[in-house]
């Protein structure tokens, strides 16, 4: 093995360490004099390491460190699960020091990167936490502490999970690192167990930790550190997963945020693990810049420097930098990490290519995305992998986890010619370098980020202003951060607030947005960093009261103006999914209910801005609605079936008319619907309380109506007329398709018939829905019953389609009366007039002119 | 359908639909006419439907008559409206 080691600190213990080696291997004449000098003359541990199996270093010396690691990581995948426990923590132990002494000849000669050091010392703690984890589960299961679903394979669906945290979340795990895990178990894997199964992990987890940490004589594995995990001062060791995601929705800080970046399953349930990252993943990843990180990540930092002290001394840097923290001090590790995870914070909620856990890959992608200069982007990462590479050294010296450097001039000489530098002035020189520069941006990178100068105020409006809000009437100004906030956008707000044509009304809106918001500090955050957003917010506090009510109702809605471009490229394809993984129509409810109204406001919000077209508002609008009432229809089936069975063969269909159909749905549309099923021949359902096929889509078809039109506080998801089905309101609420083709050739009317011609079948199975639609082609198109019923009808159809023309004058206004949509007057005889749910629409277009229909 | 019918026919229906869209954003359940002004000045003009009232006006009234016609040479008169 021909490297460049760094020379022997001391010189004396080094010619100790190659004599005490040759007398015990005198024939591995392979094994360089100069790897021996630098592991003798630096490191007591690495000494003690070789010592203690002088074949292994020869073995790497022989093979190389990289066979040799593998190895030894591949012999913790294939540990004999019939192993006792002390059997299997001796050969964790025996791994640690393979890959511990391989991974450090790896960094000494040079030839090992970085990734590479911290990524096999990673892999070196994953394989010896699965080896544990299963284990532990494995005898759990034989003890009947738990039933495992797949005994064999024990961490399969077991129900509990090891998240690495931090460093190793990330694989950049230290040479004497802590692993920081959180550990989670889920109680629906044992319903049968619920009493009892808390103090199952809980025991699990202390035996887990306890196998990494104990000591013989050969070392220990990892020290572990679980203090990550939510609220650690009063939580068992493992948590549930309910109380683990109702603590990060609920409570979580932004440094838990940071750490969840690096969050990753690595041991037992994996699958539990990515269900979990991706349940709280709304929770690390806001949808809006998230500003108020930068000032709690800045608050992290001062509260680190005043406990720590971390400021470089002045003087000479030799001086200066004895005892001084590579990672905590000024400069240090912990300052390129914040770099890093604070625009991840802000920027990642809406640029996915920014997850990603590690430090340098996170600075590569924050500058490819542009919001890291190339030039502090590269300071940035080779000060980190100098200041990782230092970390290491110290660590290695002693295995001990310090990260601070010599505090005497003759041990940091010392150090210094282990870092490969010919004296302590060269070395001092290059680490003040970096630990400058580092600093040199972290501040200026937060400044950055925070310090937007707000225009000049306009005094008059600034004056008008409630006096009250700065007083702390409002909820979310009850806390004196919020406040700061809300007076340092004071001048930008009056500023833009005057701007609109009546502001007086808008200031009274926004009073009323503060008052309904829950919290301030996030919202004024985000607002006063970005102008941008906060004259937006303006114009529509100014232009609308509708779109004002809806953001006092949801703040959240705030998102939707924060940039011109959506942050769901398909939030109808997004809203399908989720709904296709609730449970239960109740789940799907508030799922639904959230999503609609978010992506409503920013439709709202596009097309009164003119950002998008009325064509493409109404497509998106009617996108969204379908995914709901698929969405919907398909829990809602599956519930009835489980109480009323199934009729073989058959299913319900829905069919869209008026805008709905035509994929014209404008702001607070109502949706046309129809449903139309086919009980293949059934004459009742097959289940425990069995209904006939006309009750059975009946009961099905109001199941869907309440779920689509429930009052909730904010109002319902949609109005829902069905009245354009069949006879009417007079007629079932779910026709069959055979009453439907009957209807159509015998009964209908003509303005049924166009009612048909803007009709879609969105829902409902394939083939059926194939079958509805040929029905409804058939009626439009087939001339052999066209009028067939109606004979007398197609001389009044210009007086009747006469109702639809244009207006003579361009627009009637007003609110109509109860019982008097103006679509009323259109109807036929037998067609009773539209219900009240149009109270208060705005008619334009006098006799509707295909305005007021919707 | 004639071409040029067809076209003023689809420009008519977008202009509605458009008035539609932005009259309901912005007013809600209150009625267009009790907004006047700068106020309705404004929402026309965010709204992309003219400078002004007067102008919006015109441009509608305009639309509304030629759509009528259309109708009438294509379905028939009108018997009441």
């Amino acid at each position: 093995m021909q490297a460049a080691f760094p020379r022997p600190g001391d010189q004396e213990a080094a010619r100790r360490f190659i004599d005490s080696f040759r007398a015990r291997l005198p024939d591995a004449a392979w094994v360089p004099d100069s790897l021996l000098a630098c592991l003798g003359g630096n490191s007591p541990y690495l000494t003690e390491l070789a010592l203690r199996d002088p074949d292994l270093l020869a073995d790497i010396a022989r093979r190389g460190p990289d066979a040799v690691c593998d190895e030894a990581l591949f012999s913790l995948r294939r540990l004999d699960p019939a192993l006792t426990k002390p059997a299997l923590a001796a050969a964790l132990r025996q791994a640690k020091r393979t890959v511990a002494l391989a991974a450090a000849i790896g960094d000494l000669s040079g030839d090992w990167p970085l990734e590479q050091v911290t990524g096999a010392l990673s892999d070196l703690a994953d394989g010896a936490l699965r080896a544990a984890t299963a284990f532990l589960l494995r005898q759990a299961h034989r003890k009947g502490d738990l039933t495992l679903p797949h005994p064999e394979s024990p961490e399969q669906g077991s129900g509990f999970v090891v998240l690495g945290m931090g460093k190793l979340g990330a694989r950049e795990l230290n040479f004497s690192s802590d692993v920081d895990l959180v550990l989670l178990f889920d109680p629906d894997t044992y319903p049968d167990r619920t009493d009892s199964l808390a103090h199952v992990f809980t025991r699990l987890s202390r035996d887990l930790a306890g196998l990494m940490e104990a000591r013989d004589a050969g070392g220990y594995v990892f020290r572990v550190d679980l203090r990550l995990r939510p609220d650690p001062a009063s939580t068992p060791p493992a948590i549930s997963l309910p109380a683990a995601l109702a603590y990060y929705e609920g409570l979580g800080q932004t440094w838990e945020r940071a750490a969840m970046i690096k969050a990753r399953p690595l041991a037992g349930d994996i699958a539990l693990g990515r269900r979990f990252l991706a349940a709280i993943r709304p929770f690390i990843w806001r949808r809006h810049l998230d500003f108020a990180a930068i000032a709690d990540i800045r608050d992290m930092k001062r509260r680190v420097d005043a406990h720590r002290g971390t400021a470089l001394a002045a003087g000479p840097a030799a001086q200066a930098l004895l005892g001084h923290n590579l990672k905590l001090g000024q400069g240090g590790i912990r300052e390129v990490e914040f770099c890093a995870q604070t625009l991840q914070l802000v920027w990642g909620g809406r640029e996915p290519a920014l997850r990603v856990p590690g430090t340098l890959a996170a600075l590569a992608a924050e500058r490819d995305a542009g919001h890291l200069p190339a030039d502090w982007e590269r300071t940035l990462r080779d000060a980190y992998r100098f200041l990782r590479t230092a970390e290491h050294r110290v660590q290695m010296v002693a295995d001990r986890q310090t990260h601070s450097l010599p505090t005497t001039p003759p041990k940091l000489a010392e150090f210094a010619v282990f870092m490969g530098f010919a004296d302590t002035a060269s070395f001092a020189e290059t680490l003040a370098a970096h630990l400058h520069a580092v600093h040199g941006i972290f501040a200026p990178l937060l400044s950055e980020l925070t310090g937007e100068a707000p225009p000049e105020p306009e005094p008059a409006l600034a004056v008008a202003l409630p006096e009250t809000w700065l007083q702390g009437r409002p909820r979310s100004l009850r806390n004196e951060r919020s406040r700061d906030l809300l007076r340092g956008m004071m001048p930008a707000l009056a500023t833009a607030l005057a701007r609109q044509p009546d502001p007086a009304a808008a200031v009274a809106r926004f009073d009323e947005f503060l008052h309904r918001l829950p919290a301030g500090v996030q919202v004024f955050s985000m607002l006063r960093h970005n102008p941008a957003l906060l004259n937006r917010l303006a114009d529509v506090l100014g232009a609308s009261p509708w779109l004002a009510d809806h953001l006092a109702s949801f703040p959240a809605a705030l998102e939707g103006l924060a940039f011109p471009e959506p942050i769901d490229p398909d939030p109808a394809a997004s809203l399908a999914l989720r709904l296709a993984d609730a449970a239960a129509l109740d789940d799907a409810l508030p799922i639904a209910s959230r999503m609609v109204r978010a992506e409503e406001f920013a439709i709202a919000v596009g097309e009164y801005f003119g950002r998008i077209d009325a064509d493409r508002a109404g497509q998106d609008r009617t996108r969204l609605a379908e995914a709901v009432i698929t969405g919907l229809l398909t829990l809602a089936a599956a519930e009835h079936a489980v109480r009323h069975g199934e009729t073989p063969g058959g299913g319900a269909t829905v069919v869209a008319l008026g805008k709905a159909g035509s994929a014209e749905l404008s702001a607070t549309s109502d949706l046309d619907l129809m449903l139309i099923y086919d009980a293949a021949g059934a004459a009742e359902s097959n289940g425990p309380k069995p209904l006939s096929a006309m009750q059975y889509f009946g009961r099905l078809s109001h199941r869907l109506i309440a779920a689509l039109t429930v009052p909730t506080r904010h109002g319902p998801l949609y109005q829902v007329d069905m009245r354009l089905r069949p006879s009417g309101g007079k007629g079932p609420v779910a026709v069959s398709l055979d009453s439907f083709i009957r209807y159509h050739r015998e009964e209908a009317w003509t303005w049924e018939r166009l009612a048909l011609t803007r009709s879609r079948v969105i829902a409902g199975p394939d083939d059926l829905r194939a079958r509805v639609a040929a029905a409804i082609d058939h009626a439009l198109l087939a001339g052999d019953h066209l009028y067939a019923g109606k004979a007398d009808e197609r001389p009044a159809a210009p007086r009747l389609l006469g109702r639809k023309a244009p207006p003579r004058r361009p627009y009637r206004s007003g609110v109509h009366r109860p019982g008097a949509h103006p679509a009323a007057s259109a109807l036929p005889p037998n067609q009773p007039p539209r219900n009240t749910r149009h109270q208060g629409i705005v008619c334009l277009a006098g006799g509707g002119g295909g305005l007021a229909a919707g | 359908m004639p071409p040029d019918d067809a076209a003023l026919l689809i420009e008519a229906d977008r202009a509605w639909r458009r008035i539609l869209g932005v009259l309901r954003i912005a007013l809600g359940s209150q009625s267009p006419a009790a907004v006047t002004g700068p106020v309705l000045d404004h929402l026309l003009a965010a709204g992309g439907m003219g400078a002004d009232e007067a102008a919006f006006r015109h441009r509608v009234d305009a639309l509304a008559a030629a759509a009528r016609d259309a109708f009438i040479r294509l379905v028939g008169k009108i018997e009441s409206a």
